[in-house]
């Protein structure tokens, strides 16, 4: 997480030790088997300062089993939207150096399965996710280099239980692991471990490091909420390149060989973003530039990584860089607070933060060789999931800047959609496509119409429960395939289909996907006899964009209520099959 | 002594009224988990460290402040 400001771990305790306003504050359990209190208040202190309030539930030293194992404990009238268990491996090393060495791997497998256990007790509570620190690897090592060959040692068994705690995580769906090891080797196990604080107060680290593996919790939680980046907007002139295209020119910017070592910094920083689109971000140019001039490098400089192809968005002008980064929102269909903005210029930086503060703007090293360490530090990219999808979304997004492109040539916007050729599956939910119906669901703020974030353990219910109708839709036109962009999710109630949920992807409004998708649903609805269909609209902060969805699809509005939320109806009788020039495609079974 | 105004300050997060004699009974707050934060912050202020020993033996400032001047002094003659 980037926080504006310098935060050490002595002020944010303290900030921590203020109470956080109850009201909208996330509820964390921390369950110890080392002192959780310096911990929690660093968490707590991160949470304010991140503008994401916690308030924390901590059982007393050394009850983690008698919490979880006790239904009736303190844990689960606090009704936690996370627990985090914090490990200790210097807890660890005395259970296995005082069993005999030929015991430990089976100790070790014992530690394991307990933890594993207690997790998944712990799972179970609704709507929870569960983080779980892994073990920093033990710093002794009495065979020297030669101990990572002896199975008795320690650090071998504490590699074996992480690897248990990671599959373990990977099973439940709603569980995710912190890996402490890459924290504490970040500054280094001497700044980590202090072993008189461990004696003395049961630490399992030094405080100082506690703002890294507490951020680290905040990361998972806010990914799992679905506020991570989606989008890194760039500035161009010393921070893909050395120097100044405009001024400058092709040949003199230092940019790989021809740099030297800060071209080589350009190049390797250039690889790093690029990796960051495989994965799934979307990147976009946000440049005071004349845009000839800023596309250049990309079309002609040899030793450029990235390709014009590569961004999604290229907004290159004399323009104020707040505006044009509104306008990469709506152009991409991303929010403002999905946005990291990469800029050298310390004036750019403040002023987007001054205007845009939803946009997280770092700081920027000087050294463009201090680019990648400074940003892996903050761990900006954190994701609660990884799928097919992901791979191609950035895909996605260019694809759908050339549609817009497209729709400029078309006078009217219906001819242009029936250009595109557009075919949509419409099924109900599969194995396959959990995943992603999952991340769509924990995902997606705007086209939103309950907000309801449905655990991918309840989706999977859902798949198999007679009284849900549970679907996906995909969509596919002729510039590419969209992927899976819609969830809705019905559950009968006698004659009358309850819409719970309806989900969709941004990138695909205003294609009158939604149309379609009621055709199909009334058509669903009135095979298996139902006469009614009953919608309902919950406001957010964010999903205003579909107050009026069921007006528009034609539900009657019955109720108003007091908190803004509205609810409709539907008969199925009455409803007229739409026009909307979409094809529905035939089943495939994808492998 | 001033910078040891400026350790309770930065961990109690105001300004306190210190004396010699001044114990933890009399500031607010300074209980056990202040107690090992006093003794990091004064580690990282003055470039010093504590011994496991010594942990617990900073019950009042006068002792704080003996503790803190021994160990500059054997610094400097290191």
């Amino acid at each position: 997480m980037y926080l504006p400001g310098e935060f050490d771990y002595i002020n944010l305790m303290r900030l921590g030790a203020a109470p956080a306003a109850s009201g909208g504050a996330a509820r964390v359990a921390v369950l110890g088997f080392a002192t959780t209190q310096y911990y929690a208040a660093v968490l707590r202190g991160l949470g304010s300062a991140a503008a994401f309030p916690l308030v924390t539930y901590e059982p007393e030293y050394d009850t983690v089993h008698q919490t979880v194992l006790d239904e009736h404990s303190p844990l689960y009238s606090f009704r936690p939207d996370f627990v985090v268990f914090l490990t200790a491996v210097q807890r660890l090393r005395n259970v296995l150096l005082s069993a005999d060495q030929s015991d430990r791997g089976r100790i070790g497998e014992h530690e394991a399965d307990q933890l594993v256990s207690l997790m998944r007790i712990v799972s179970q509570i609704p709507s929870v996710t569960v983080v779980i620190n892994e073990f920093v690897l033990p710093y002794e090592r009495p065979w020297g280099n030669f101990s990572a060959r002896v199975d008795a040692s320690l650090a071998r068994i504490v590699r074996a239980i992480n690897d248990r705690l990671r599959e373990a995580a990977a099973e439940a769906g709603n569980v995710y692991t912190v890996d402490c090891d890459y924290i504490a080797s970040w500054d280094g196990k001497r700044a980590w471990f202090d072993e008189r604080l461990w004696f003395y107060s049961k630490s399992f680290c030094h405080p100082q490091a506690l703002p890294y593996v507490a951020g680290q919790a905040i990361d998972v939680f806010r990914a799992v909420k679905g506020k991570s980046c989606k989008c890194v907007a760039l500035d161009l002139d010393n921070v893909l390149w050395g120097g100044t295209i405009g001024d400058d020119g092709l040949e003199e910017i230092r940019l790989g060989e021809l740099g030297e070592g800060e071209g080589e910094a350009y190049l390797q920083f250039q690889l790093w973003l690029k990796e960051l689109r495989a994965r799934g971000i979307i990147l976009a140019v946000c440049s005071k530039n004349d845009e000839e001039k800023a596309r250049e490098p990309f079309r002609r400089h040899r030793d450029m990584v990235l390709k014009e192809s590569d961004i999604s968005c290229f907004i290159a002008n004399w323009g104020d860089k707040a505006e044009n980064l509104r306008e990469i929102a709506r152009r991409l269909n991303v929010g403002l607070d999905s946005i990291v903005f990469l800029d050298d210029s310390a004036f750019e930086r403040n002023l987007v933060r001054e205007l845009v503060p939803e946009v997280c703007v770092p700081e920027l090293p000087v050294d463009p060789a201090n680019f990648i360490p400074y940003l892996e530090s903050l761990n900006l990219f954190e994701t609660a999931q990884f799928s097919d999808e992901d791979r191609k979304r950035a895909g996605f997004y260019r694809a759908n800047a050339l549609r817009e492109d497209e729709q400029r040539k078309f006078t009217s916007v219906g001819e242009y959609l029936i250009s595109l050729n557009s075919t949509a599956a419409f099924e109900r939910f599969d194995d396959y496509h959990l995943p992603r119906i999952a991340q769509l669901v924990q995902r997606t703020n705007q086209f939103n119409l309950t907000t309801i974030r449905h655990s991918a353990e309840d989706l999977r219910q859902f798949a198999e429960d007679p009284a849900y109708f549970p679907f996906y839709l995909t969509l596919t036109d002729r510039f590419g395939d969209n992927g899976l962009i819609c969830v809705i999710i019905g559950k009968r109630d006698g004659t009358r289909l309850e819409i719970v949920s309806w989900v969709m992807s941004c990138r695909v409004i205003s294609r009158r996907l939604e149309e379609f998708a009621l055709d199909q649903i009334v058509a669903v609805a009135r095979d298996a006899g139902i006469a009614q269909l009953w919608g309902r609209y919950v406001p957010t902060p964010k999903n205003g964009l579909v107050s009026k969805h069921y007006e528009k699809l034609g539900f009657r509005l019955a109720e108003e209520l007091t908190d803004g939320s509205t609810t409709w109806e539907l008969n199925v009788s009455e409803h007229v099959q739409s026009d909307a020039p979409i094809e529905r495609a035939a089943l495939q079974l994808e492998s | 002594m001033a910078s040891l105004a400026f350790v309770f300050e930065q961990v109690f997060g105001r300004p306190v009224e210190l004396t010699d004699a001044t114990t933890a009974a009399d500031v607010e707050g300074w209980d056990s988990v202040a107690q090992i934060l006093l003794i990091l912050a004064s580690e990282r202020e003055f470039g010093i460290r504590f011994e496991s020993s010594e942990l617990a033996n900073v019950a009042n400032v006068g002792a704080f402040v003996t503790l803190v001047k021994s160990k500059l002094r054997t610094g400097e003659q290191a």
